[in-house]
């Protein structure tokens, strides 16, 4: 027991004793920062992730490259304007959405060469892969709604054929071509295989709508029923009503 | 009297408007039945230029000839004092004058929704 009552520390001891940490932390915190001003260390400074050609390496800060905190297999991948990480997976979600809303607006930009969907915000990489499915998503609904407007190809177009021009003199061959898609394919807008006229005969209609075609692009012929081809009459009014 | 137009055409989308000159609404056109309206129109339905050309007569209701098929008898707003009777690729194929913001119009078909005969008659200053 007096053993122990010598190994205890007084009040005076336990002031020395503190002075002694606080000294010993400046000093540590002077070594730190000669640390940084000699090697220019930045604990806080990203690296490449794995899998680059110069994965672990530090990089610039401002540089737009991924976080180094990044998951094992990620690659930084420029997403619109900005790298995001992404595993190959996300990568191949990613240009999957992005390339059937290409082909998507590639077709409504035939008819409304101004048309962009409302521009969505992300901040991850799942976010981006949302944001590029919810573009796709509303240039797939616009493209759906001009096709049943037959103001494009519809969703039943199979075989055309290149018209001559645009108007409505069409050759007898023209005409068997067009009843011969349309019986065995039917309409291009709703798929019926009766056109609904009294000679049995199709409506060859063409895409683009010639009253939708100023420019004179190349239009294609396509079969098409009495009823669907009122319904674009109405709608092509509509945009070109005076 | 004769009535003002009377003509054949083939006509493409097989539709007839009968509107005011001026602005006016394209009714919603689903493709069932023959007859689609809006405040300002009547779009009526009639023979594909696939099938033939279309007889179009436009006139004084009074002296326009009749079927026996009176598909549309009613008012229709026009602002402009006008009547303009066209399809769709046929602009301006009669027009008439109306004198009243709101006019009456009838028009007879032969029956059917592909219709060879179209007969407008416009009621003037009534």
């Amino acid at each position: 027991m007096e053993q122990g009552n010598a190994n205890r520390i007084g009040p005076d001891s336990r002031g020395e004793l503190r002075r002694g940490f606080a000294v010993l932390r400046l000093h540590l915190a002077a070594a730190r920062f000669a640390l940084r001003i000699e090697t220019r260390y930045d604990p806080n400074q990203p690296r490449v992730p794995a899998g680059n050609p110069d994965g672990g390496q530090w990089t610039r800060i401002g540089q737009r490259v991924a976080q180094a905190r990044g998951p094992r297999g990620t690659l930084p991948v420029r997403i619109g304007s900005r790298f995001l990480e992404a595993t190959p997976g996300q990568q191949a979600r990613y240009q999957a959405a992005r390339n059937a809303y290409q082909r998507a607006l590639r077709e409504i930009q035939k008819l409304e060469p101004q048309w962009k969907p409302p521009a969505q915000l992300f901040e991850t990489t799942e976010g981006a892969i949302r944001a590029q499915q919810a573009l796709t998503q509303a240039a797939l609904v616009h493209l759906r709604q001009l096709q049943a407007r037959s103001l494009l190809p519809g969703r039943y177009s199979t075989d055309s054929f290149p018209a001559r021009n645009s108007g409505f003199n069409f050759t007898r061959a023209e005409r068997d071509g067009i009843n011969k898609i349309g019986r065995r394919d039917g309409c291009h807008t709703c798929g019926d295989k009766d056109p609904g006229s009294r000679s049995g005969n199709f409506v060859p209609d063409h895409q683009l709508p010639s009253a939708l075609n100023p420019s004179g692009r190349a239009q294609r012929l396509f079969p098409q029923c009495i009823r669907c081809s009122r319904q674009q009459g109405g709608f092509v009014s509509g945009r070109t009503k005076r | 009297m004769s009535p003002l137009a009377d003509i054949r055409l083939p006509i493409h989308n097989a539709l007839i408007y009968v509107r005011n000159t001026g602005d006016w609404d394209v009714p919603a056109i689903n493709g069932i039945g023959h007859l689609w309206t809006s405040k300002t129109c009547v779009a009526v339905g009639c023979l594909p230029d696939i099938d033939g050309a279309t007889r179009i007569i436009v006139g004084d209701a009074a002296d326009v000839p009749r079927t026996e098929h009176e598909t549309f008898d009613g008012r229709i707003e026009t602002p402009s004092k006008f009547v303009t009777v066209e399809s769709v690729y046929d602009h301006d194929l009669a027009v008439v004058t109306t004198g009243t913001s709101s006019t009456r119009v009838q028009i007879w078909t032969d029956g059917t929704s592909l219709s060879s005969i179209i007969i407008v008659g416009v009621h003037r200053h009534d």
